[in-house]
């Protein structure tokens, strides 16, 4: 029994999330009139899932709350306890405490006692409130299955599962799969009316306990179990027939907990569905396999190398002539489809749909409106849009700020929505979708939008160099300044102003960026673009001078050959007048301190870039193409450099630059243009 | 370590191999085991902004590496780049660096006694990046400590703030 049983911790806690996250997802879309039992069911075997998990690691306070919390729904599905909205609610507290807990194991720090006290008192007390409601039959013989993991003291785990149920297929073969399979009724009628206490209770019983009439004690007591809570067990045995046990007992050991649970629990139908059929919330994981990252990062490196190779392949087949080059060419052509959806494929294996992180917001908009007396409907479009792995985790901070700021300050309390002519009910949309080599997340509400003066105003209080008449997608920019916050009053939802500069960092950070839009009166929405993955960029190759620039596609507006009208001197700099607009323009060539160059802008082409911060023109020498290409980092083996994302390997071998614009709008420095940006 | 331990017992204690190369007239020389590799120069890749003995960045392998012209650095013969330039891989605190050299001529064994300190003055030659002077065959070899010239804060190959900075 020495295996390292903490290698399993891991796998524990991961699929103890997405337990939570399940139950957490069908208790919001639970019909409160009409539960529909198939989904009680699932919850009810996510919450016995992490209950036999926390068991066999001893997860002690994890087990009593789900073993609490899994009685209540068990008495829910079959139909002795109607759902309610309290249910519900205190279902998902429990599951916040259940969090939380798991947390605290995660990451070895104490655990929340308290809360977890709290919360098991309150599930005891809806359960025993539908206790009173029922008929004490509790002699009968007793179908809870489930009571199997929780008494068993956890050191002994292994011995006493073995013992138990060796035991029990020796004595009692009807009874086949009975310890192991909790959800499975016991279908035997028992002979002995404590029959299933007995089983159960077994490694804590003390063998005195055969004196009682009871004889299915004594098929168990072989095994040599230590007997800690004599006493306790004892007293809520005999307690359990009659009275629902006090929730003192129940925190003070597992043991009792177990036995206690059981007793108030009320007596199920002999004739309830024996034979159905176990359904282990286990039997997905067939369908996936958990991987660590790092080794999929590996295979994206080696899939972009490849790549790079088979590019390469493809010039170098270009030069040989006659039958061998057309045969050649044949089998390059072959390699590079191959080579295409090998990295198709690898890529979409970093890939998860959005599912799982949208599906986390329908509970934080019912607490939230439920909190600020809102109504509040929550939309989820294009959940099943896929994005890169390591985008999900840095989008999950952001999208909650928004989703929160769009309840807390976009929508209106019901009765201004009512004298605005709007329906009580605001709607908040949260969609995903892809276009092109972006996913697009946008946050719409239908709430009263953004404040224009008030936005100004605050920019001037806070000393901002803005001017009124600027445009609207530039005053809404200013709500990402630090410190800027135009709520009325600090809550605790939302005030604080520490936030959307944050939220736009994040975005920044992981290559995207965010816009907004907001009409006064009808409603906002953020839009938040963002590449597909982080490892490829769809770029445009440019040439300047004989250096290969990539930008990428992303922030390309539009490019075009500037004629002189359109370029204006200011200064000693040339700034780009197109649509009724003046725009800074860099030459590429001075940026980057290229020889060679075409000094003429109109023999060269202007790309129009858009970044996070500021649209702006380039000037480039000419276009090549249009590319993916894998992003390679100057980091490693150099330092970062101003106004460069990263490297990438041409077909050729060589390296060419890939451009960040935001870093070239905050670094590029001439006079006049430092005005201009500023 | 055993290999470096039964290597030192079999040659018979502290002396250490050394990479000589050539820049211009003079002999410099490197610990070995900083070495990755020997390569021809090939075309680089200019980066914006940088100091004129960073020639570039190229390709090696997948891995974007620095190209560093050491005539450049040490302002030592002219800096022309032909097919029979050398460049050494340097790998260094898990970085790669390339040195462009006029040439690489030996690997030579030196014992610790055999090193000799530089004179106290009258050398340009930062004394930081010098190990020591050492006489190989009658021709004095100049001793370079690359690691901590590769890494000094006046090549500006390693971002001082490359520590702390995770953004």
């Amino acid at each position: 029994m020495s295996i390292d049983i903490e290698q399993f911790h891991g796998v524990f806690f991961d699929e103890s999330d997405e337990h939570l996250d399940d139950m957490e997802q069908l208790l919001i879309s639970l019909d409160v009139d009409s539960p529909d039992s198939e989904e009680l069911n699932s919850i009810f075997r996510a919450a016995h899932s992490i209950k036999g998990g926390s068991g066999i690691f001893g997860f002690n306070a994890l087990m009593n709350l789900t073993h609490v919390m899994e009685n209540l729904l068990d008495k829910a599905r079959n139909q002795e306890l109607s759902v309610t909205t309290n249910i519900v609610n205190l279902l998902l507290e429990t599951l916040d405490v259940l969090k939380a807990t798991l947390a605290a194991y995660r990451d070895q720090v104490d655990v929340p006692e308290q809360a977890i006290a709290v919360s098991i008192t309150k599930l005891e007390r809806a359960l025993t409130e539908t206790q009173d409601t029922d008929t004490h039959i509790e002699a009968s013989s007793h179908s809870d299955a489930f009571g199997f993991f929780d008494d068993e003291p956890d050191t002994t785990l292994d011995i006493s599962q073995q013992s138990a149920t060796s035991d029990n297929e020796l004595s009692t073969p009807s009874d086949d799969g009975f310890g192991f399979f909790d959800d499975i009724p016991n279908e035997q009628v028992a002979s002995a009316e404590d029959d299933g206490f007995g089983f159960f209770d077994e490694p804590d019983v003390p063998a005195i306990t055969t004196v009682a009439s009871d004889e299915s004690f004594g098929f168990f007591d072989t095994a040599d179990m230590p007997k800690p809570s004599l006493k306790a067990n004892d007293s809520v045995l005999k307690e359990s027939p009659t009275s629902p046990v006090p929730t003192n007992t129940i925190q003070s050991s597992t043991a009792p907990d177990a036995a206690a649970n059981k007793s108030t629990s009320p007596p199920p139908s002999i004739s309830k569905s024996p034979a159905r059929p176990a359904k282990k919330s286990g039997g997905r994981d067939s369908a996936s396999i958990r991987v660590d990252t790092g080794k999929i990062d590996a295979m994206v490196n080696l899939v972009g190398e490849l790549v790079i190779t088979q590019s390469m392949l493809s010039l170098i087949g270009q030069e040989v002539d006659g039958q061998v080059g057309e045969r050649l060419q044949v089998a390059i052509d072959e390699l590079q489809r191959n080579t295409r959806e090998i990295q198709e494929s690898v890529m979409s294996v970093r890939m998860l749909p959005l599912t799982a992180t949208f599906n986390r917001f329908p509970r934080l908009v019912r607490d939230l409106a439920g909190k600020l007396d809102k109504k509040v409907d929550l939309v989820l479009q294009g959940a099943h849009t896929e994005i890169d792995k390591s985008l999900i985790e840095k989008l999950v901070d952001p999208l909650t700020h928004l989703v929160r700021n769009s309840i807390d300050h976009g929508i209106e309390l019901p009765e201004k929505r009512r004298a605005a002519g709007k329906p009580e009910m605001g709607t908040v949309i949260l969609g995903a979708e892809q276009k092109g080599g972006s996913i697009i997340i946008s946050i719409i509400d239908d709430g009263g939008g953004l404040n224009r003066a008030r936005i100004l105003d605050k920019a001037h209080a806070n000393g901002l160099a803005v001017s009124d008449d600027m445009p609207d997608s530039e005053v809404w920019q200013l709500i990402f300044q630090a410190g800027f916050s135009t709520a009325e009053a600090v809550t605790d939802v939302s005030g604080r102003g520490v936030g959307m500069d944050v939220v736009r960092r994040n975005i920044e950070a992981i290559g995207g960026r965010i816009e907004i839009e907001s009409s006064l009166g009808e409603g906002s929405g953020f839009f938040i673009h963002l590449p597909l993955t982080l490892a490829i960029v769809d770029g445009m190759c440019v040439t300047v001078g004989n250096q290969i620039f990539v930008i990428p596609l992303l922030n390309i507006v539009e490019s075009f050959q500037p004629t002189a009208s359109q370029l204006k001197t200011l200064g000693n700099d040339t700034v780009l007048y197109i649509r009724d607009q003046y725009w800074p323009l860099v030459p590429l060539h001075d940026y980057m301190d290229v020889e060679n160059a075409n000094r003429k802008p109109t023999e060269a082409i202007v790309v129009l870039l858009e970044s996070s911060k500021k649209r702006f023109g380039v000037l480039v020498d000419a276009l090549v193409g249009q590319q993916q290409v894998v992003i390679k980092s100057l980091e490693d083996h150099y330092r970062k450099v101003a106004g460069i994302a990263g490297a990438t390997i041409m077909g050729d071998g060589k390296v060419a630059l890939i451009i960040d614009a935001d870093s070239i709008a905050t670094t590029y420095t001439s006079s006049q243009l430092e005005d201009m940006l500023a | 370590m055993s290999d470096t331990a039964l290597h030192q017992a079999v040659i018979g204690g502290d002396d250490k191999e050394y990479l000589s190369f050539v820049l211009a007239d003079e002999h410099y020389a490197l610990d070995i085991k900083t070495v990755k590799e020997i390569r021809g120069y090939e075309q680089v890749t200019k980066i914006a902004n940088a100091p004129a003995f960073i020639k570039g960045v190229i390709n090696l392998r997948g891995d974007i590496v620095p190209i560093v012209d050491l005539r450049l650095k040490f302002n030592v013969g002219e800096a022309t780049y032909t097919e029979f330039t050398i460049v050494i891989m340097l790998n260094i605190q898990d970085r790669i660096v390339g040195i462009v050299v006029d040439g690489v001529s030996d690997v030579i064994r030196l014992m610790e006694d055999q090193i000799l300190a530089p004179p106290e003055f009258g050398v340009a030659f930062d004394s930081r990046y010098l190990h020591g002077l050492a006489d190989v065959d009658g021709q004095m070899v100049i001793l370079v400590n690359i690691e901590s010239l590769i890494t000094s804060e006046e090549m500006g190959l390693v971002a001082p703030e490359s520590v702390n900075e995770d953004a």
